[in-house]
């Protein structure tokens, strides 16, 4: 698994590395506002080719350089059932609280489980190769802690029907 | 039987979460309190919620103290009724079977001053324990008569009986099927919850417990089936196509080695009849695990994404020893 994944997450690196680099853009239809061009949409020439990157056809990243923000989506790999619920609960779980991890999206974008955005006003405050880090990090152990999960479950479930069945 | 009920008592507790007992210990501790040695006579009107859509109505008249009435409401007592229910509950409390008041199903008076003499001894604290319990008493009574008819050797009655454990979900399930046959008794049971995660769950939970038996010795066997393809044993029964919504079915094959003396067969029938409690139980208790998990996991990725963030360029306003402002320039 690591020999697929390093490769993967060398190159979302990379990429980001390349494509959050943003300038303060304030609007050019509405005075006095600073939007996302990646959200906004409002004009061709700010934003750049979006980029996805796959390690397989459920695991993917698309990153959306525009202007004055990146837009990072994630899809979790999600190969059962169980995990699909598992992923679900906990992007919920983390989308609830994305007021603390400022730059977390409330909702993912179409096709995604997770997304981020990253404006120009976040690079002015945080260390951009850290924050990098931490992407790559989320991605590292939003995998792991899924299938700790299901391995929790798994092993929970066990007990419980062994102690049920030494009753007999 | 007084015994083996304390047995378990006793393996229960040293388990500490692990099972849940079948008594209600609000009940069991009212009804102690009248019947045990403490000899409380105090009038009462206590009415509990139990799990199973079960109703108990603890009654205790001012003028008569000592007369312990409990009413006790469960879903199916019509089912139970038909299938042995009326005549365990006559041979557990001989002559205290009462009429059954508006709203439930059976009413048990027991005198504290003359605690009855039953199958489960003669004192008060042992007629308490048996009353708490009444639930796995009635339910379980469909359950005992198949058991005894397959220890006898007797040939059993043909067909399948239904006994509906709990209010069903929007997609069904909450059911118990007994399917008799001469050398064995399968207990099939509709298993749902209404929602998907637990659904979800319970699936992976009635897997493991077909996976038990490898690991248990001489435990009855388990077999689980999806919704879509409900279980050979009732596949006679008129809605037998199954409901794919469903968690899923899963079914106990007891033999004659499980209940081949009576604080076994009792012991068989109370785990089926608290099979659905406990596997809500742990699946809720699953689901609060997850969260827990969950919880700690976001705290560890805030801290690495704190990192992130630069420190404040602000110069800090220091203090000296002597309290003289500082400032580094």
């Amino acid at each position: 698994m690591a020999n697929t994944l390093r490769p993967y997450l060398d190159c979302v690196r990379s990429t980001l590395d390349g494509g959050l680099c943003v300038r303060n853009f304030p609007s050019q239809t509405v005075e006095r506002h600073n939007k996302p061009e990646v959200e906004i949409r409002g004009s061709k020439e700010l934003l750049l080719n979006p980029i996805t990157i796959c390690r397989t056809e459920t695991e993917r990243c698309l990153i959306e350089p525009s202007v004055n923000s990146v837009r990072v989506s994630i899809a979790i790999k999600q190969a059962d059932e169980i995990e699909e619920i598992l992923c679900h609960k906990f992007t919920r779980f983390l989308m609830q609280r994305s007021e603390q991890f400022i730059i977390m999206r409330r909702k993912p974008t179409e096709g995604y489980s997770i997304s981020f955005l990253i404006t120009h006003a976040h690079l002015e405050k945080m260390w951009r190769h850290k924050l990098v880090d931490f992407i790559i990090h989320f991605m590292e152990e939003v995998d792991k802690e899924i299938s700790g999960m299901k391995i929790a479950i798994n092993a929970r479930a066990r007990i419980v029907a062994s102690e049920f069945m030494k009753k007999f | 039987m007084a015994w083996a009920a304390k047995q378990q008592g006793g393996a229960a507790s040293g388990k500490g979460l692990m099972h849940l007992e079948s008594e209600n210990k609000i009940l069991m501790e009212a009804l102690t309190s009248r019947l045990g040695p403490s000899q409380k006579r105090e009038p009462c009107e206590l009415k509990i919620a139990d799990f199973d859509d079960v109703l108990y109505k603890l009654f205790v008249p001012p003028e008569t103290p000592n007369l312990v009435t409990l009413h006790c409401a469960i879903k199916d007592w019509k089912g139970v009724k038909a299938n042995g229910g009326g005549e365990r509950l006559e041979e557990t409390f001989p002559g205290c079977v009462v009429e059954a008041e508006e709203g439930f199903d059976v009413s048990v008076r027991v005198d504290a001053d003359n605690v009855p003499k039953g199958p489960w001894g003669s004192t008060g604290e042992a007629c308490a324990r048996e009353l708490a319990d009444i639930k796995t008493l009635l339910v379980g009574a469909p359950l005992i008569k198949a058991f005894r008819v397959l220890e006898s050797g007797g040939s059993p009655s043909p067909g399948i009986t239904t006994i509906t454990i709990r209010k069903p979900t929007p997609d069904g399930g909450g059911e118990m099927h007994i399917v008799s046959k001469s050398d064995r008794v399968t207990v099939v049971f509709a298993v749902d919850f209404a929602d998907e995660t637990d659904k979800a769950i319970t699936r992976i939970f009635l897997q493991e417990f077909v996976e038990a038996q490898r690991s248990v010795n001489n435990c009855p066997p388990a077999n689980f089936s999806r919704g879509s393809e409900p279980p050979m044993e009732i596949q006679s029964l008129p809605n037998a196509d199954g409901n794919p919504d469903i968690a899923g079915f899963i079914s106990f094959t007891i033999f004659k080695s499980h209940v081949d003396s009576k604080p076994k067969m009792i012991q068989s029938a109370k785990q089926l009849v608290n099979f659905l409690t406990y596997l809500q139980y742990h699946v809720k208790a699953t689901k609060t695990y997850m969260h827990m998990r969950m919880r700690s996991k976001v705290n560890s990725l805030l801290q690495v994404l704190t990192r992130a963030q630069q420190m404040s360029s602000e110069v800090k306003e220091k203090k000296t020893f002597t309290g003289k402002t500082f400032t580094r320039k």
